[in-house]
């Protein structure tokens, strides 16, 4: 296949000044709340291509994730538009905006389970100290340590430089065991003159136990198994969480990267990038980690391109 | 409802590198319990705690109490209503304690090396079920499963060892009903638990139309509030894959309700509470027009 468009996401900041809101910006409310959950890596129990079983004693465990609320965190709702991802909390709401937008996150704790004080932090975008979400003893206010059943909200700006994907998570005192598992998702913010994709696949890299997941799921028919039509502009979020590199590739497909031809493309912790293109290649394909013990640990998922 | 007798579990699998203990205290619950102090009650009165637990007495009545110790080892002070007293217990051994203030409520804390979780649902026989455990004692330390056979005597069954995080799990076969409990150094030991079996079955029926299918569930005995989960045979997830959860009503009923644009196997799974692991299984299911 021809790759029609690549997009890297680290872009270069330069723009850190500008604050003003253009003409056509908007104000984006999105409730978000920590919630337990009891979560399962392998739901069909197997490694299918290693012919290998796992029992649900090794593959389930209790955890907290992010789950998208309606106003007021009155009722859950979907964290992921239909065909980004399996929707049950890893990764947390993929929480779109365009550049100028600003962007208010409510957020709320309902971590009952562990009783653990939880938070979000947001990378890619400007915000005040106050809403940085991160545990500085002695310095940081209540936004880094959201304590049970407590709010917060974090106000942010999408700068031109904030276009591209990026990661948030949780920063308070729990971040190390929250972080492993699962407290955390995508922010997606789009140019003022780009268009939404058809398809926008996330793909989250973080080790957990010892499986190595995509979305906090391991091995083919477990992780998402993402779909697009030909003709459609399909989008690929990519990032990693814990304290390893990975290598994303997808099979059958390439892009550019600053105008060379790629099938794979590094990503280490809390790093991300995006990558598009118009789909053209129907058929069943496979995408992973191309670090080989990451990939027999659970780290591949499948493509599927159907002819309309 | 059948009922087993009391008799011998056989272990399954050990399962020490379960995913849960890999992740260090986030699979673990917080080692902390409360005693509520009623008007005239401490509630509950009897506790097991882990050595080194914390407990915390908090005063819901209106009237003004106090937690003391029988051998004077520690004492609140006054507490008022909505006043809570705090404290770790680091020695195991039983300590009891009163209120001085009105002394007919009494109480007692067994402090462990050893705790074997209850188990919150009864296993099937002769299928994996999961036993899961913390201990107060060095990670690595080699931890014996007991069960009483019905002849009030322990029987060792099977053994695991300390995590990391200080829990411990395994996988138990059990036939029938029985009381096991944890050991370590041959002499020291858990409070028994029951383990109760119940031979159960899940019925499943299905009807289609117009691209969707309701699927009626029975699950026999009931266990009102138990999980079953519906699963579909999908190619692209290459087995059976969950789609939907419901909880069982008063009489073992439930109802999953989807749409089904193709033709699809199904099947409904009776599991513990976490959704995964199997107790029963349906007979497969056809779903979706012929």
């Amino acid at each position: 296949m021809r790759a029609v468009a690549a997009t890297a996401a680290l872009i270069a900041i330069g723009a850190a000044g500008l604050s003003a809101a253009p003409a056509g910006a908007a104000v984006r409310h999105v409730w978000v709340a920590a919630v337990p959950v009891s979560w399962n890596i392998v739901p069909n129990g197997r490694d299918a291509i290693m012919g290998v079983r796992h029992d649900p004693s090794e593959t389930v465990f209790g955890t907290v994730v992010y789950r998208r609320y309606s106003r007021g965190w009155k009722h859950p709702m979907r964290n992921l538009p239909p065909g980004s991802g399996d929707d049950d909390g890893m990764p947390g709401p993929l929480i779109r905006a365009r550049v100028g937008d600003r962007i208010r996150v409510h957020f709320k704790n309902l971590d009952t389970r562990f009783d653990r004080s939880h938070s979000m932090h947001f990378h890619g975008v400007r915000y005040k100290p106050s809403s940085d979400g991160a545990y500085v003893p002695g310095f940081s206010g209540g936004d880094g340590d959201v304590k049970p059943g407590k709010t917060w909200t974090y106000r942010l700006t999408a700068l031109p430089s904030s276009a591209g994907v990026w990661p948030y998570h949780d920063h308070s005192p729990s971040m190390h065991e929250s972080v492993e598992g699962g407290l955390w998702g995508m922010l997606s913010i789009r140019g003022r003159h780009e268009p939404l994709p058809d398809r926008e696949f996330v793909v989250v890299f973080a080790p957990m136990g010892r499986f190595q997941s995509i979305d906090g799921r391991a091995f083919v028919g477990n992780t998402p198994v993402f779909t697009a039509f030909p003709g459609q502009r399909v989008q690929w979020d990519v990032m990693a969480m814990g304290s390893e590199h990975h290598t994303f590739h997808v099979h059958g497909h390439r892009w550019r990267e600053h105008g060379v031809p790629a099938d794979t493309k590094t990503v280490g912790p809390a790093e991300s990038f995006r990558i598009r293109w118009r789909e053209r290649d129907p058929g069943t394909w496979l995408y992973h980690c191309h670090v080989e013990t990451h990939m027999e640990q659970g780290m591949i998922g499948i493509y599927q391109v159907k002819r309309r | 409802m059948r009922c087993a007798l009391l008799a011998a579990v056989a272990v399954l699998a050990l399962a020490p590198a379960a995913a849960s203990a890999q992740h260090g205290d986030h699979g673990a619950d917080p080692g902390g319990t409360t005693v509520s102090i009623a008007f005239a009650a401490f509630d509950p009165p009897f506790v097991d705690v882990l050595r080194g637990d914390r407990i915390t007495w908090d005063n819901v009545s209106v009237r003004q109490h106090d937690v003391a110790a029988v051998d004077g080892s520690f004492n609140s002070g006054p507490l008022r209503g909505g006043a809570a007293f705090a404290r770790a217990f680091d020695s195991a051994g039983e300590v009891a304690y009163f209120c001085t203030i009105h002394p007919f409520m009494r109480g007692t804390v067994s402090v462990h090396d050893l705790l074997l979780d209850r188990p919150a649902e009864p296993a099937v026989p002769r299928r994996p079920f999961p036993l899961h455990g913390r201990t107060a004692l060095a990670p690595g330390t080699p931890i014996g499963i007991e069960a009483d056979s019905g002849t009030g005597s322990y029987v060792r069954v099977a053994s695991t060892v300390a995590q990391q995080d200080g829990t411990f799990s395994l996988l138990a076969l059990p036939h029938i009903s029985e009381q096991v409990r944890a050991v370590a150094d041959g002499v020291t030991a858990s409070p028994p638990v029951p383990l109760l079996v119940l031979d159960r079955s899940v019925a499943a029926t299905a009807r289609s139309a117009r691209a969707r299918s309701r699927v009626s569930v029975r699950v026999t005995p009931p266990g009102h509030g138990g999980t079953v989960v519906l699963q579909l045979r999908l190619r692209e997830r290459f087995g059976w894959w969950p789609v939907a959860r419901a909880r069982l009503d008063r009489r073992g009923r439930a109802r999953f309700a989807l749409a089904t644009p193709r033709r699809v196997r199904a099947r409904v799974v009776l599991t513990l509470a976490d959704g995964a692991t199997p107790l029963a299984v349906s007979a497969p299911l056809r779903l979706g027009r012929r």
